[in-house]
């Protein structure tokens, strides 16, 4: 019973054992550093001084990027179990093979529309 | 396996989703005049196709499956989608008057419009939990863009809000009961699910999910108590996607509650029926009163759509063959009278108007036209014969008196007089002489024209001849008790 749980209790000695032990190594070694405001503050990739006022507005683009990254994201997601099954049942038929397509078609015209709108202008 | 032929009514609503999107993606401005028109004639053809069979069935009373099951074609789901591509058309030709074919996202709300018809139509064949809840999504993913389309008016993005945090929690309470009735029946198929309400009645699992699908689907048909959305979002919404609540989304909640009740949940009747029944009288009372002291024209249809959705629930409680048939005829009725009020109201005012009760002043010396429309619609959700909707009344409180009893006749008697009131006073507003700061009224064009004219021809006709349409809906009526 208890055994089981062994192989967790070596992952978790591994993660103390190595983050303790990275941090320990360089607060021996390193040389040390000159902290400076700008160094302190917190970062957030893309937005200035994030911490400084929740209510800000920025830019759409970030959100139209991300809402095409996740269309893409999710057709790879599909593609891959697709294509593990293609083998097996493109012997039944063709319906497998015209259904992805007609999919990708859907997503094709969206990237198409999403172009022609000039999501992808980056302004 | 999938047949894409008995998909076919689908597909080709897909196929002009895409059209409209790369239309509008590279036509130029100027040739879109029309868009709203074109739409909807290939809708319209469509919706006649599907009456006549769309060649999927070959008689009335056959069932075709796709999809391992999870995908029926019966004259129900026929039915179903001839009210969905009708409806459809309805408000795509709403949208080609406000904010109009050359107006920016005119298209996108389009292709959203097709999007939530094209759920309605799926939830008409749903045959497992899986097509029932992704159809469903599908309409409502539409309609909470489509209710905070106007996104610089405050009302409009309050609307779409409520009803953003309505419609996920209500999604979240339906999902539950989807989880517990899987749970208790072991499949997701309605079919085997109507086994286990057979054999297993008792099975406090299975009825707790049977009363959260009941719950969820409640706030879909805005049944009190779950229905204190309705007017907030009715308010804020652009007219056209008004429409899109009313005539798609509140048509397919009871469809689909249909399909539960009389299909899978049919062998726990007896237990469903006084619930349903005497959720039905609160709504009709609830819609009946509450609309009395309303003055302004959105919230006081949406009050009318509450009074409505009790007379279709008490139609529903009746368990019955002639309860479904006059679910449907009610539904009917519904779609014709309130498409022609919406198109009154569309024609009456541009983009952003409020309708004030005071706004409406003057109509019928302005345009005796979107008046007429007006009149007639309010009169055909009032029930004042020979118009469908007075059928439709009658049909709902025969059954009632027969099944449940002359108390929720009198019910259902008292909220059609309440709300035949306030519709008068709409129609006290539109004759009285005009006021000052009343909207001024753009010429009503020609596609307002013909939808108001086949519209207004549909309700008398359904009306003065039932038969007309009796013998499909007795067909689905049947091909859904089975």
């Amino acid at each position: 019973m208890i055994q089981d749980y062994i192989g967790i209790g070596l992952l978790l000695l591994t993660a103390i054992g190595f983050c303790g032990g990275v941090l320990l190594f360089s607060a021996l070694t390193a040389q040390k550093a000159h902290t400076n405001p700008a160094k302190d503050e917190a970062y957030e990739c893309g937005l200035p001084a994030a911490m400084a006022e929740p209510r800000i507005r920025f830019s759409v683009k970030f959100y139209l990027i991300a809402v095409l990254f996740i269309l893409f994201d999710i057709e790879t997601v599909f593609l891959y179990p697709w294509a593990v099954v293609f083998r097996d049942m493109i012997q039944g038929g063709w319906t497998i093979f015209v259904a992805m397509l007609s999919f990708l078609g859907i997503l094709a015209a969206a990237f198409v529309y999403a172009w022609r709108k000039g999501a992808l202008d980056g302004r | 396996m999938i047949h894409p032929s008995v998909l076919r009514l689908e597909l080709a609503v897909v196929g002009l989703m895409l059209a409209v999107l790369l239309g509008d993606a590279f036509a130029r401005k100027a040739s879109r005049r029309y868009w709203g028109a074109a739409v909807a004639a290939a809708l319209l053809a469509l919706a006649g196709y599907a009456a006549a069979g769309a060649g999927i069935l070959p008689n009335a009373s056959a069932r075709v499956f796709t999809a391992e099951g999870g995908f029926l074609v019966d004259a129900f789901a026929l039915w179903v989608k001839v009210f969905a591509l009708v409806a459809t058309a309805v408000c795509v030709l709403l949208t080609s008057r406000t904010p109009g074919e050359d107006a920016p996202g005119f298209a996108e709300q389009v292709v959203l419009q097709l999007g939530v018809g094209l759920g309605m139509m799926v939830l008409g064949s749903a045959r497992d939990l899986i097509s029932f809840y992704v159809s469903l999504e599908l309409m409502a993913i539409g309609l909470y863009l489509l209710v905070a389309w106007r996104k610089e008016d405050p009302l409009s993005l309050e609307a779409g809000v409520k009803y953003l945090v309505y419609g996920a929690m209500a999604s979240a309470i339906l999902l539950y009961g989807m989880a517990l009735v899987y749970g208790a029946a072991g499949s997701l198929e309605f079919g085997i699910i109507r086994q286990a309400a057979a054999t297993r009645s008792d099975s406090i699992v299975l009825l707790a999910g049977f009363a959260l699908l009941l719950a969820g689907l409640g706030f879909k048909v805005s049944a009190v108590p779950f229905h204190w959305w309705t007017p907030d979002a009715y308010e804020g919404a652009p007219v056209p996607s008004m429409a899109a609540l009313s005539l798609l989304s509140k048509p397919a909640g009871f469809i689909i509650l249909a399909r539960l009740l009389f299909d899978v949940f049919w062998p726990l009747h007896a237990m469903w029926q006084g619930p349903v029944a005497w959720a039905g009288a609160a709504t009709l009372l609830w819609g009946g009163l509450g609309g009395l002291s309303q003055t302004n024209l959105k919230r006081l249809l949406a009050y009318s759509g509450i009074s409505h959705s009790g007379f279709m629930l008490l139609a529903l409680a009746s368990p019955t063959r002639s309860g479904v048939a006059a679910m449907l005829y009610y539904l009917l009725a519904y779609l014709l009278s309130a498409g022609l009020v919406f198109t009154a109201m569309c024609g009456a005012a541009g983009p952003g108007a409020r309708y004030d009760l005071r706004d409406l002043s003057g109509l019928g010396r302005k345009s005796p036209w979107l008046a007429g429309a007006l009149l007639l619609g309010l009169f055909g959700l009032g029930g004042i014969p020979p118009l469908a909707g007075f059928f439709g009344k009658l049909l709902v409180i025969r059954c009632v008196v027969s099944e449940s009893g002359w108390g929720f006749a009198a019910a259902a008697v008292g909220g059609a007089v309440g709300s035949l009131y306030y519709y008068l006073v709409v129609v006290k507003a539109a004759l009285s002489p005009e006021e000052n700061g009343a909207p001024p009224i753009a010429p009503v064009g020609r596609s307002l024209r013909a939808l108001t004219a086949a519209l207004a021809f549909g309700l008398l006709l359904v009306g003065a001849w039932p038969a007309s349409v009796w013998g499909a809906l007795r067909n689905a009526a049947e091909a859904l008790c089975q």
